[in-house]
């Protein structure tokens, strides 16, 4: 007589989840993380929607003074 | 401290799936294993904070999934306490001639009352020794041991039930 236990037991793969939660999730963590990262790397944690600036064509160094 | 904590934006991608799936398949619902995604990420932040982080793996995350899913279980077990649920299970005599269902044992597994969940699913469906079982549990070896003998009699009658129910 088979167990039905067994039935339970495999390997888990990845499963990617929905693309709105997984986009929610990594804004808060670079939230959670803005003033951890360094200000040279931008491209995480631009979170500001698009239109908010103004692109002057060249990269604006937000000096942060720690 | 900055390092892990771009080392841990770097690695959100290729972990997410690897952490959601692994809460997924012991969640009984996806929004269930979103929340507890959201918590082992989270709590991934507070120790790369604290520099608590031993070494930031996929491995590593996977291990903070599983105490959060540890958690829910102690909670739900608190919540089932409080409200002191009584649940019936009667007899069966059908034998299993059903077709093992691998859903119909997922779904048994998430009918069982927390304790009983949060033991089979570690010893079974992530395949810990019963000693890491009662390390999670904060419980003795033989207790934990005890929990599984009850766990497993209430699985087999739950999954017995379940298929007359869907006859």
């Amino acid at each position: 007589m088979p167990d039905p236990l067994d039935a339970l037991r495999r390997p888990s793969g990845p499963v990617p989840p929905r693309a709105e939660f997984a986009a929610a999730l990594r804004r808060r963590l670079e939230g959670a993380l803005r003033d951890l990262v360094p200000a040279d790397a931008p491209s995480d944690l631009d979170t500001e929607p698009a239109g908010s600036t103004v692109d002057l064509g060249e990269r604006k160094d937000t000096a942060m003074t720690a | 401290m900055a390092d892990q904590a771009g080392a841990l934006l770097a690695l959100y991608d290729t972990a997410l799936p690897d952490v959601y799936g692994y809460l997924v398949a012991r969640c009984p619902s996806a929004t269930l294993a979103e929340d507890l995604t959201a918590e082992t990420f989270l709590s991934a932040v507070a120790a790369v904070r604290h520099g608590k982080v031993p070494r930031l793996t996929t491995a590593w995350l996977i291990t903070v999934a599983r105490n959060k899913l540890v958690d829910h279980w102690r909670r739900l077990a608190r919540e089932e306490r409080s409200l002191t649920l009584a649940h019936e299970a009667g007899p069966v005599d059908d034998p299993w001639d059903d077709v093992l269902d691998q859903g119909r044992a997922l779904a048994t597994l998430a009918s069982l009352g927390p304790h009983h969940q949060a033991a089979l699913s570690l010893r079974h469906v992530d395949g810990l020794s019963v000693p890491q079982v009662a390390e999670h549990l904060d419980r003795t070896v033989h207790a934990t041991e005890a929990l599984l003998v009850r766990a497993r009699a209430a699985f087999r009658r739950a999954y017995e039930e379940r298929g007359d129910d869907d006859a």
